[in-house]
């Protein structure tokens, strides 16, 4: 394991100011998760809007602090390092952002930006510098001369070339990525995945993908975590998961994936209702409210994650009753 | 309401011909829609799908007569919606007669199309307000209700007095959408309107969009750039690239028998579910600067079929089969 | 949709009190021709400059010494009226010095407090700012309540109190200034660094292992810039006409110095038996601070990347 992840909370107080007036309230936003990315892996994280999975990875990026937990990488915990252990850190993990226009400093060429993580750590020689520059841009595909233009001369695609350029620079060993293709424009974004796919072939690279489309994730990950509100779900290796989703949440959002066959018709309802308030989940299961299956126990008591088989588990108490 | 929808269906409710709106910068001419004929007939969906920046917003406002002022020009075309060539109507006539009355718009954001300091009824009501078509306090307050029925809002009587931020984000866009059909528009354009939603919310919204069609009859404008949900709720899909349609026609046929080297490359670039770990295929290059469109077909410079006839001259629309039209130099070659 | 043209319009809410929305002079001058066909900025351009001339070359062009007594000539009215006398293009005021020379030396008092002061101020309040924005929590709020506390002062009191406490003069003058306009850069760019500090590229830069100082240099700085000359060039308005209110209530800058205000004060006894002592500087305060806001308004606008493609 190069990152693991121990019961890690975090809460945001919401309201009030200081030093008028307490908050008013927390949002769940992490609510205790735990999960381990071996190296070489591409882990997914899944899960509609807001369930956490952005603050997860800023937790690990150390960009925000957690509220409890820990967050262990290369056998080292991240939550009591001091200044310099950060900096060491920060040579290992990098990350890719979604929106290619809000990563790249409009004010900046292509060269600062990306020798900015070379320059944080190292004095390195002009020569080097700009030797190492155009080994990274020749990784992603763009040439030398890209490195005298501002961000606004090149198309999204293309910032987000720089930006994945940008996380080489330091030779890490893990890269978050926060939707890295999100924003792009569908017929650019196959070029992306297909790159960075082609990167951590080359580089030994072990990625956390967070992204929204499910064909997506199952066609780039090797283990996939589930989460609804804050909470993981369900966690597997892809192929187990999409096979046979045990989670009712992750049933459902799989049946809800649009298909791209009009003969398909439209999937068959699993989940009904809203998803509930991260402000205020729901007692017990925080599923329960929308789930198709609901049991007496499911709103008073929370289920823990359960092993099932080598290496997959879920939250629900149908499996222990089933394994019961 | 519309008492008899299946008695207009098939008819169009909007033509579009030969529209062309540009946006006038500074440094150039961004030529955003530049030819675009389509229509979209009574009860059915039409599907506007393309990448970003293809012009599918602008095409959209083009019709409400909303391009952002100033700067983007509608500089030719016709568009009638119900028979009214709306390009010769003054901001009057469209505010008082076509917006909201006859055309209504669904846009991504729900948070930004809510003004955050007004209750949910007050929203809805004023659509019934402002075109004086419900009279009385109680009156309107019964219409509201009604109408936040049809979007499937829980017991709207009690939800009726909120403020937008007590909605969650597919609630919202319920409530954009029974603004939309207020006023029982003949016309429905909804831009990306579940972009921002969690797929199993998703569903939901186009369940419900389908549902107030078959209750309605209104024609719809769904504007989208994932395949996945235009194959779902589409009818017609018209495919955009680069300011052009370059592919129109029905769904199955779209999604089948793609015509055009962008619609056949678009749809081998979406990752399918169950196929996992495959290489996907990618269109190679990026789309065309659009100040500076290339004299020929706008795909060339990344369409592996690319011949000379390609750069120099834009093909024509050429129709496949009935109803199914494509702008490319192989359409119509190979018989 | 109940009113599209709202829902699908811009989101413009020009609240009164935001500096950076159009002043009203502006948005009365874009109904003037001469604004839209683009000429305002350079002619309140042109003002400005030959305010700052006037200060840096005041000893080689005034005409007289503005602080020569000649009471044989005193009160003499501009030279297109009846009874002036020749060489005193703007008359005299009532001690016969020259009021075209005095006006000049005046402006160099003008723009040395207006630039003190917006660099002061606009130094302080920007490092408020970005320092409460930055990094949130309690130095925001211990940040945040000095300003509260700040603007519920009113300036003049300060300044009456400052002058007691420190005797009136040219630096009560900036520090009253900068204690009242501070609080007001403070806010503006402590409204730009959060949205800034939202934005991607300042998270990676901390991915990336920057510091703090330069992540603040590099990334934030540079991106209120824009906001802070726009702020800059607004604030030169009120800068003048705090100086000169200051300085007619006899709180700011003293004879023998001499400044727009003090004039205003010098001539006020006289008023009704000659305009020109009191109107002229008063014109010059006036041409000075439109200057300014007009060009002010002009640079929000052509430095806002919205704006400037149209
Ligand atoms: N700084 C913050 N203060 C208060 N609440 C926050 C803050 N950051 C995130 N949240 C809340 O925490 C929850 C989780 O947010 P997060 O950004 O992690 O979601 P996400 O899973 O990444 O969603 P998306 O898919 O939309 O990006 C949300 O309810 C969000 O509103
Ligand atoms: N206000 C504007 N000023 C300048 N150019 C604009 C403006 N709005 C749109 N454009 C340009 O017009 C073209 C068409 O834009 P449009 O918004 O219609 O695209 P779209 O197909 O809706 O894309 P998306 O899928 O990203 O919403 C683009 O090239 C865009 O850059
Ligand atoms: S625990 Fe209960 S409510 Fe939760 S998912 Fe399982 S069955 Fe459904
Ligand atoms: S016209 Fe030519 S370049 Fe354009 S899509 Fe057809 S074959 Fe390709
Ligand atoms: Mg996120
Ligand atoms: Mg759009």
């Amino acid at each position: 394991m190069i990152l693991e992840i121990d019961n890690l909370v975090k809460h945001f107080p919401v309201g009030g100011s200081f030093p008028f007036g307490g908050s008013k309230g927390e949002v769940k936003a992490v609510d205790g998760v735990s999960f381990g990315i071996g190296a070489g892996e591409t882990f997914a994280l899944v899960g509609e809007s807001g369930c956490g999975k952005t603050t997860i990875a800023k937790l690990i990026l150390l960009l925000e602090q957690p509220t409890s937990g820990r967050i262990i990488f290369d056998g080292t915990d991240l939550t009591s390092l001091n200044r310099k252990q950060v900096k060491e850190y920060r040579r290992n993990a990098q990350a890719v952002f979604q929106d290619p226009y809000s990563s790249l400093n409009p004010r900046m060429k292509v060269r600062d930006i990306l020798a900015e993580p070379i320059r944080a750590h190292q004095t390195m020689g002009r020569k080097d510098l700009e030797r190492r520059l155009d080994e990274v841009l020749e990784i992603v595909g763009l040439p030398e001369r890209a490195k005298r233009n501002y961000p606004h001369e090149f198309s999204g695609g293309q910032r987000q070339r720089i930006a994945v350029a940008r996380a080489l620079t330091l030779n890490p060993k893990f890269i978050v990525l926060d939707e890295p293709i999100s924003a792009l424009d569908v017929s650019i974004r196959a070029q992306i995945l297909n790159l960075l796919e082609d990167i951590q072939k080359e580089l030994g690279l072990t990625y956390l993908i967070i992204a929204h489309d499910l064909a997506l994730v199952e066609h780039v990950s090797t283990t996939v975590g589930v989460m609804y509100l804050g909470n993981l779900v369900e966690i597997g290796p892809t192929a187990q998961v999409f096979d046979d989703p045990q989670h009712p949440y992750t049933q459902a959002l799989l049946a809800a994936v649009p298909r791209p066959d009009p003969k398909h018709g439209l999937s068959e309802q699993l989940a009904t209702g809203e998803i509930a308030s991260a402000l205020n989940p729901p007692s017990g299961c925080k599923f329960h409210p929308r789930c198709p299956h609901v049991l007496d126990v499911c709103s008073q008591d929370y289920p823990e994650l359960r092993r099932i088989g080598e290496s997959r588990a879920a939250g629900c108490h149908l499996l222990e009753e089933r394994s019961a | 309401m519309n008492a008899d929808p299946q008695a207009k269906a098939g008819q169009p409710v909007l033509k579009v011909d030969d529209l062309r709106t540009h946006i006038f910068l500074k440094r150039g001419t961004v030529q955003a829609v530049d030819g675009v004929s389509f229509h979209v007939n009574a009860g059915e969906t039409l599907g506007l799908v393309g990448e970003s920046g293809s012009g599918k917003s602008m095409t959209s406002l083009s019709i409400l007569r909303l391009t952002p002022k100033p700067g983007a020009r509608t500089v030719s075309g016709r568009i009638e919606i119900d028979g009214i060539n709306v390009l010769d109507l003054d901001e009057e006539t469209m505010v008082r007669d076509i917006r909201g009355k006859l055309v209504s718009m669904i846009s991504q954001d729900p948070m930004t199309s809510l003004n955050p300091v007004f209750s949910i009824g007050d929203q809805v009501g004023a659509a019934f307000r402002y075109h004086d078509l419900v009279q009385g306090r109680s009156a309107i307050r019964e219409a509201v209700v009604n109408v936040l029925r049809r979007v499937r809002i829980p017991s709207p009587e009690r939800r009726l007095d909120d403020f937008p931020h007590q909605y969650s984000g597919g609630m919202r866009q319920r409530v954009v959408s029974a603004m939309a059909i207020a006023c029982s528009p003949k016309l429905m354009i909804a831009d990306e309107p579940t972009s921002n939603l969690d797929v199993t919310i998703q569903v939901q919204i186009i369940r419900l969009l389908r549902e107030i069609q078959k209750e309605t009859g209104v024609g719809l404008i769904f504007i989208t750039h994932d395949m996945g949900v235009a194959a779902n709720i589409c009818d017609r899909v018209a495919v955009m690239y680069a300011g052009r349609i370059v592919e129109i026609g029905d769904v199955e046929t779209i999604f089948a028998n793609p015509s055009h080297p962008y619609t056949q490359g678009l749809l081998d670039s979406i990752p399918h579910l169950g196929r996992r770990r495959e290489r996907l295929y990618s269109i190679p290059g990026n789309p065309p600067d659009m100040q500076n469109p290339p004299s020929g077909c706008r795909f060339a410079a990344r369409c592996p079929h690319v011949m000379d006839k390609c750069r120099s001259e834009y093909p024509p629309e050429t129709t496949v089969a009935p109803g199914h039209m494509a702008a490319c130099w192989l359409v119509g070659k190979s018989g | 949709m109940t009113d599209p043209s709202r829902a699908a319009g811009p989101q413009t809410a020009g609240h009164p009190a935001d500096p950076l929305a159009p002043s009203a002079i502006t948005r009365m001058l874009r109904h003037v021709r001469l604004i839209r066909a683009g000429k305002v900025p350079w002619v309140a351009g042109g003002m400005l400059l030959l305010l700052v001339f006037c200060a840096l070359f005041a000893d080689l062009i005034m005409p007289w010494d503005p602080t020569a007594l000649n009471l044989g000539k005193a009160l003499k009215p501009p030279i297109w009226q009846d009874g002036s006398v020749s060489g005193h293009l703007l008359g005299t005021d009532n001690l016969g010095r020259d009021i075209l020379s005095r006006i000049i030396q005046g402006a160099q008092v003008t723009l040395e407090v207006g630039l003190y002061a917006i660099v002061l101020s606009g130094g302080i309040g920007a490092l408020m700012g970005m320092l409460s924005a930055y990094f949130g929590g309690v130095v925001d709020a211990v940040i945040m309540r000095l300003v509260d506390i700040q603007m519920s002062i009113p300036s003049i009191a300060l300044a009456l109190v400052l002058a007691a406490a420190l005797s009136p003069g040219m630096s009560t003058v900036i520090v009253v200034i900068v204690l009242s306009y501070w609080t007001w850069y403070a806010r503006i760019v402590r409204g730009e660094v959060l949205s800034l500090r939202e934005r991607d590229f300042v998270k990676l830069a901390r991915v990336a292992g920057c510091s703090t100082p330069v992540i603040l240099w590099r990334h934030i700085l540079p991106n209120v810039v824009n906001t802070l000359l726009v702020l800059a060039s607004l604030q030169l308005g009120s800068v003048i006409i705090f100086e000169a209110t200051l300085s007619f209530l006899g709180l700011g800058v003293q004879s023998p110095q001499m400044s727009w205000g003090l004039m205003l004060n010098d001539a006020r006894p006289y008023m009704t038996r000659a305009w020109w002592p009191i109107t002229l500087p008063g014109i010059a305060i006036m041409i000075v601070c439109l200057a300014a806001n007009v060009f002010g308004d002009w640079m929000r606008d052509t430095l806002d990347p919205k704006r400037r493609q149209l």
